[in-house]
């Protein structure tokens, strides 16, 4: 048997010495030896022609492509059985190629044979071992990222190709299959070159005895040719596409035209949800280079065809499975969720690692003491076996059975129903005109996409979407209380602080929504944003990591979770804002030089300035129509709670709220957390936040308006939130100061006693939640069951709701639908009043004609329905109004007409404009954009074998 | 952190000299409950919808039938003109008919205009306001027209032979009205489903029997809610023919709403049987005082205690000798004050006649009783405090036959005699809310509430939103 040793070279000149060292130390020699230098700058030719003599070696143009390189080789050298082709990046073992002719003498049927390629230079770590393709064109190997070589994969097998990297490959079947597709030069040509022999009956095999060290210099860019150039993201995606369409079979070709077509769009989404733009951009051209081209692959295909022999499952059985790339995808989301959870987790650690660094001593190993039981237990024995663990389990149930008023349909309070579907709030967020009351162009408020994205993957169901806010709000609470509340504690001291009052800190805080009265009163947007409040908190963090990459991230994300709190409750903004400039004003102070970093201030500044572009449809109108109570108004039915100088001390949103007192065990306790020395500062930092807050709160209280259908004035429920949250901060870092302390029995005592303090408001809380606080019960529905029914026919179908009496004077509603949801509270409270129509309702109590019943019609109003009591007079002159039909009434008391003659939704509908679609568009746009600049960055995970 | 604790120490510490951390631990909380000290409790401001005076257009009264029936008409206002008179459903109406208002004279309709049934005294226009009447019947009984209203409440009564009481529901508009009745005895209320919903067409007069709906029962009260349309109740006491004769019927006032202080004002003298009765229509026990007002003062007479009224009960309190001898006194009538509002009526079985008073409204303004001829008298009583009231009397033509200053006080009664051949009463108060009646002996008795015809209409002011959102 002869061989010839084809060797291709482009500017190689780093490898080849060995390389060629490499071949001279063949146990078993290549008969002939043959190069194609394809114009590399350096002295690659040279290196050759000096070892080979000047007469082996053929230059080719720069420009030419693998296969072409090749077939030049080929032609000019001596006739041989075999032809062993070597890359300028690839060291074959001096065993190469002595293994591989063995094996072709033990399988006689294999015409194409492949040795086992390693890492060059860490020379254990496995790359290939034999490749294929699966139906998203990924190379697939099916080795585990920088798997070693401990023989484990050793067995000679059949593949559907291999590596041109020292593939042995008989001399005929090279010319019977012409060679390497010209259409791909660089990548891919292996892939496409086994599948052909395989379809053409030939039997690839890897031989793992045949080892071949391999640098992969074009795959990793470090070498770049004219034909790979700076995208060789690029090259490789196309080739790949061009393999799978070019060989698949032709039942398959449009499915798989398709599919590609979608999976590059979902895989450039992910490219940019990375921040990897350019290799997004690669992944399109490279599917558009194809498409574009359809002639280049028909004509593929006709060649492939003339060739074809072996039946189609030969070639199936060396595809791998259908699910493969599902799984790919599947590995690949979860590790980025996982990085995007575990930003901000070290800050403090980074922060000292980076002081460290920079007195010059190395970093040392960090306190993970208390994560090291989690590596390699099970977490049913860690739940046993952790009192701690039982105890957060323990609260968790609890917090399940206390928050059982809001397993199912729920309402009241400041609670309004929720809609019937989720798709009722896409609906009402991208309307700009709603059929509530008499038609109006109030925005939906903020936080309804944020509902209906949670109603639409809870199945679409509103009621869901409510409930899982209210039952989650607190493990939620809990375990962002906890992440915060970790990492401060590791700001005190490198061994963080102790994870008992840490869980009490986060189970205090946790019962905020509760014991503030927030949850009790229906208060959805404050239970929402005391929920992110702590994540937002952590996040805020960020912006002191040493590290400016993470300080940009850390603004992005806050400016993501300022939006969606600031949607619940505006106040948070406004507390974000005035904490943002006291931080300014105090580093112009203390630290003036920081302040000209860009990396220092810009990030809070994205924060501030992009949350609220993210709501800039909600935003945009309010402003542009002057509604400003719409900017500061709490999420849920007006108007807000009356919060006083007591009940914000005591942490509650009113006297009514919440269990008395347990809210003053906090600010004893934060009192108090100030005497400790050690942890003095931050203690005053915390109480500085509250301060702000304070401020915040004095300020805003001063603010009301009277809006047409209620007065109006700000909720200082997220404030409260705020100085809670800072207190039980300042708690904690003093708790753990103070445990941290302590020595001997005395200690313990203390120890004991700062415990049984930390968990009081939480037991407590808890205690109170599970016996008395439930929601209150809405009144009475005072509508009939067949005018509900009939006004869910559509917005036309209204129903006029009159209550009051004649000398207390008369308020009406209209209830439209299925009534006021969530959601639409704000957008009736902030509608203005409609004077005609009210000038009608006036007309229609006093001195009815006619023409004012046929204006209601005309109003979209189906009912009148005097409230119980109702007043006897109105009654009567309703009674006596033409054009009013009596109709049955909820009771004795109430009264009720149907109002005669068509009705109307002119007002009601309509007037769709672009400009809403265009806004929401932005948002969609700019949050996507926010997103990815608040994901994790992807370093180098795409540079895989 | 410690860097306090090294400023510190670095300093020696022989002089204790607070570090700013130190210090600002102290401010920065003081600031912050300081900052939360001008923190304002919003609060919803208590709103008043109070609603708007209009001129009334229309005026509808609604004089209940009688036999041998006449119908005096005249007006507290000053436009004359002619009204419309027209019967209701059923009996031998008089159709529709016209008759002239010309105040201050007072027009006595007779005859088939006036008819003996029901009827429907319409004015429109400028004659809407003030617009009055009287209907009166065999032996010198007479009762004011009535507008319709919402809902009335009668104390006293009966539903037995020797003392039974005619519910008449006449409703003036065209469409169908709707009425429910309940029935309250001693025990509490009674119930009676038949006397809920019941509708009474468009013009007519229907009269319910209580003798029937809810036989034998006595001291009974009852409540009647006008759910749909416009009804105008009167109810009409049988007394027994035990001596008396028969046709011994008068009609028994109703009021508005029970009230914690009623004022009944109205006593013939003489001798006879005198009975108050009370209802508690509310769901709390009630304790009423009964008080005898005389024209030195209001006292309460010996051997009437107070009276404990269970939710929903009535109860009768006999002051027969307490009040013939008031009323040879010149008492006026009688205080009723309960510790929940209560509906209360007085009846009158005296040698002459039976008369029956109830609360009548206070008068603010100008109050007309048109009377029937006879000795009369006008009785005021009831001023919260001092202030002024002018009775004019005035015979069937207008001119005055005497004008009187009644200088008011509270706690206190007035009865004035005024010259025979009266036909109109009118007392104007001011500053102070007084109760009038004219009462009127001629053979028999009769006892006719001063009354303020509506003057204006009142428009309801409307906003938005639910009233209940602005506490």
């Amino acid at each position: 048997m002869t061989v010839t040793a084809l060797l291709v070279s482009h500017a190689g000149a780093q490898w080849l010495p060995q390389v060629l060292q490499g071949i001279q130390a063949q146990t078993r020699a290549p008969d002939f030896r043959v190069a194609v230098d394809t114009g590399g700058k350096d002295e690659s030719a040279e290196l050759v022609a000096t070892a080979w003599g000047p007469d082996a070696v053929t230059s080719a143009p720069r420009g030419t492509g693998f296969g072409e390189a090749v077939t030049l080789g080929l032609a000019d050298a001596p006739d041989s059985d075999w032809v062993w082709l070597l890359h300028d990046d690839a060291n074959p073992a001096p065993t190469a190629l002595a293994e591989l002719l063995a094996a072709a003498e033990a399988h006689p049927d294999a015409e194409v044979l492949g040795p086992k390629l390693r890492e060059w230079p860490s020379l254990r770590r496995l790359l290939e071992l034999g490749i294929t393709i699966t139906g998203t064109g990924r190379r697939e190997t099916g080795l585990e990222r920088g798997e070693y070589d401990q023989g484990q994969h050793d067995d000679v097998r059949a593949v559907l190709a291999v590596n041109t990297a020292g593939m042995l490959v008989r001399r005929d079947v090279l010319t019977r299959l012409g060679g390497f597709d010209r259409q791909l030069p660089v990548f891919g040509n292996d892939l496409d070159f086994g599948w052909r022999a395989a379809a053409a009956g030939h039997r690839t095999i890897v031989v793992p005895q045949a080892v071949v060290f391999h640098a992969e210099a074009a795959h990793r860019g470090v070498r770049r040719t004219p034909l790979t150039g700076r995208h060789t993201h690029y090259q490789e995606r196309r080739a790949a596409l061009y393999t799978l369409l070019a060989n698949c079979r032709t039942r398959a070709l449009a499915f798989q035209t398709v599919r590609l077509g979608v999976g590059t769009l979902l895989r450039t989404l992910g490219f940019l949800l990375v921040r990897s733009v350019g290799q997004a951009a690669d992944e399109l051209a490279a599917l558009l280079s194809i498409y574009v081209h359809p002639g280049q692959i028909h004509r593929a295909r006709a060649a492939r065809r003339e060739l074809t022999t072996a039946a189609p499952e030969e070639v199936r059985r060396l595809l791998p499975p259908w699910w493969l790339p599902y799984r790919h995808g599947l590995d690949t989301v979860s590790d980025f969720l996982a990085a995007a959870s575990h930003q901000a987790q070290d800050v403090a650690e980074r922060r000292r690692a980076a002081g460290l660094a920079t007195r010059g001593a190395a970093p040392g190993a960090t306190a993970q003491a208390e994560d090291e039981l989690a590596e390699d237990t099970g977490w049913v024995a860690r739940l046993v076996t952790s009192p701690l663990a039982l105890a957060v389990t323990a609260f968790l149930v609890l917090a399940l059975i206390g928050a059982r008023a809001a397993w199912g349909p729920v309402s009241g309070g400041a609670l309004s129903p929720a809609p019937l579907r989720a798709a009722d709030w896409w609906t009402l967020y991208l309307q700009q005109w709603h059929p509530v009351l008499y038609g109006t162009d109030v925005p939906a408020p903020a936080y309804v996409p944020v509902l209906a994205l949670l109603g639409t993957l809870l199945a679409g169901s509103a009621t869901a979407a409510v409930a899982a806010l209210l039952v989650l709000a607190v493990p939620v609470a809990l375990w962002g209380a906890w992440r915060f509340l970790r990492v401060t504690g590791h700001l005190v001291s490198a061994a963080g602080v102790s994870r008992w009052v840490l869980a009490g800190g986060a189970a205090a805080y946790a019962m905020v929504p509760v014991t503030s009265g927030a949850w009790g009163a229906g208060r959805l947007g404050l239970v929402c944003s005391a929920a992110l409040l702590p994540w937002l908190a952590h996040a805020a963090l960020g912006f002191g990591d040493p590290d400016p990459d993470r300080r940009w991230r850390a603004g992005w994300r806050c400016a993501l979770l300022l939006a969606v709190a600031g949607a619940f409750t505006p106040t948070l903004w406004v507390v974000a804002a005035a904490l943002a400039l006291v931080v300014l004003v105090a580093s112009a102070v203390l630290a003036p030089r920081a302040l000209r970093q860009r990396s220092v201030v810009g990030p809070p500044l994205v924060a501030l300035v992009v949350a609220p572009l993210l709501v800039l449809p909600w935003l945009l109108p309010l402003a542009a129509a002057g509604r400003w109570p719409g900017l500061l108004m709490d999420a849920g039915r007006l108007p807000a709670e009356t919060t006083g100088f007591v009940d914000l001390l005591l942490g509650r949103l009113d006297a009514s709220s919440g269990p008395a007192g347990v809210g003053g065990i906090v600010l004893v306790l934060a009192v108090l957390a100030l005497v400790p020395r050690a942890s003095r500062l931050l203690v005053l930092l915390c109480w500085s936040v509250a301060l702000v807050a304070a401020g915040a709160a004095a300020v805003l209280s001063h603010l009301s308006a009277d809006l047409a259908t209620t007065p109006w004035w700000p909720g200082l429920g997220g404030l409260l939130l705020v100085t809670q949250g800072a207190w039980i901060t300042a708690v904690v870092v003093a708790a753990g100061e103070v445990l941290a302390a302590v020595r001997g029995r005395a200690g313990r005592a203390v120890g004991v006693l700062v415990a049984v303090a930390v968990a009081l408001t939480p037991v407590l809380g808890m205690v109170w939640w599970i016996t008395r606080g439930t929601l209150p019960e809405d009144s009475a529905d005072t509508v009939p069951a067949y005018m509900v029914q009939s006004s869910e026919a559509g917005p036309a179908h209204g129903v006029l709701l009159i209550e009051g009496d004649t000398d207390s004077g008369l308020g009406y509603t209209v209830r439209r639908g299925d009534g006021t949801t969530v959601g639409e509270d704000e957008i009736e409270a902030l509608s203005p009043e409609d004077t005609d129509f009210t000038a009608d309702v006036a007309a229609l109590v006093s001195a009815p004609t006619a023409a004012v019943v046929r204006s209601l019609a005309a109003h979209g109003i189906e009912y009148v329905v005097l409230e119980a009591p109702a007043d006897g007079r109105i009654a009567a002159t309703l009674d006596a109004a033409t054009g009013l039909a009596q109709a049955s009434a909820e009771d004795r008391s109430a009264r009720a007409w149907q109002v005669a003659g068509p009705v109307d939704d002119a007002g009601l509908v309509g007037h769709s404009t672009w400009g809403r679609g265009v806004l929401v568009g932005l948002q969609g746009l700019l949050l996507v954009v926010v997103a990815v600049l608040a994901a994790p960055s992807r370093s180098s995970r795409e540079r895989e074998p | 952190m410690s860097a306090g604790g090294a400023r510190r120490r670095a300093r020696g510490g022989r002089s204790w000299r607070p570090d700013l951390v130190t210090v600002l631990a102290v401010v920065v909380p003081v600031a912050t409950v300081a900052a939360l000290g001008v923190v304002r409790a919003s609060t919803a401001p208590a709103v008043q919808l109070p609603p708007t005076q209009v001129p009334l257009t229309r005026a509808d009264l609604v004089c209940p039938a009688a036999s041998d029936g006449t119908l005096l008409l005249g007006s507290s206002g000053t436009a004359s003109g002619s009204v419309r008179i027209s019967g209701l459903g059923t009996g031998s109406g008089p159709g529709t008919s016209r008759a002239a208002v010309r105040p201050p004279a007072v027009s006595e309709v007779t005859g088939a205009t006036a008819g003996d049934g029901a009827v429907v005294v319409s004015a429109s226009g400028a004659l809407a306001p003030g617009l009055a009447g009287t209907r009166t019947g065999s032996r010198l009984s007479a009762t004011g027209c009535a507008t319709p209203r919402p809902e009335t409440w009668f104390a006293g009564l009966g539903a037995r032979a020797g003392h039974d009481t005619v519910l008449e529901l006449d409703n003036p508009d065209t469409g169908a009205a709707v009425v429910d009745i309940d029935l309250y005895a001693p025990r509490g209320p009674v119930p009676t489903p038949g006397l809920l919903g019941i509708r009474v067409p468009g013009r007519t007069s229907m009269a319910i029997d209580l003798g029937q709906a809810a036989p034998r029962r006595r001291d009974l009260g009852a409540h009647v809610v006008v759910s749909r349309g416009r009804v105008a109740v009167t109810a009409t006491d049988r007394v027994g023919g035990l001596g008396a004769g028969e046709g011994d019927s008068e009609w028994l006032p109703g009021q508005a709403a029970p009230q914690a202080e009623n004022t009944l004002v109205g006593l013939l003298p003489g001798q006879g049987s005198r009975t108050l009765s009370v209802l508690n229509p509310g769901t709390e026990e009630a304790r009423v005082s009964v008080k005898v007002i005389s024209p030195e003062s209001v006292f309460t007479p010996s051997g009437v205690d107070e009276l404990a009224l269970a939710p929903g009960a009535t109860a009768r309190v006999t002051l027969d000798e307490v009040l013939s001898k008031a009323a040879e006194q010149g008492a006026v009538g009688l205080q009723v004050s309960g510790s929940r509002p209560v509906v209360t009526s007085l009846a009158s079985r005296t040698d002459q006649d039976v008369t029956v008073t109830a609360p009548a409204a206070r008068i603010t303004d100008e109050g007309i009783a048109l009377v029937p001829r006879g000795s009369t008298r006008v009785q005021l009583a009831g001023a919260t405090t001092s202030g002024l009231a002018v009775v004019v009397a005035r015979d069937a033509d207008g001119a005055v036959l005497r004008r009187q200053r009644v200088e008011l006080a509270a706690d206190r009664g007035w009865s004035l005699r005024v010259p025979d051949g009266t036909a109109s009463v009118t007392v104007t108060a001011e500053h102070t809310g007084v109760v009038a009646a004219a009462t009127v002996e001629r053979g028999g008795g009769a006892v006719v509430p001063v009354v303020e015809p509506p003057r204006y209409g009142f428009r309801p002011t409307v906003r938005p939103g639910s009233p209940q959102s602005r506490p």
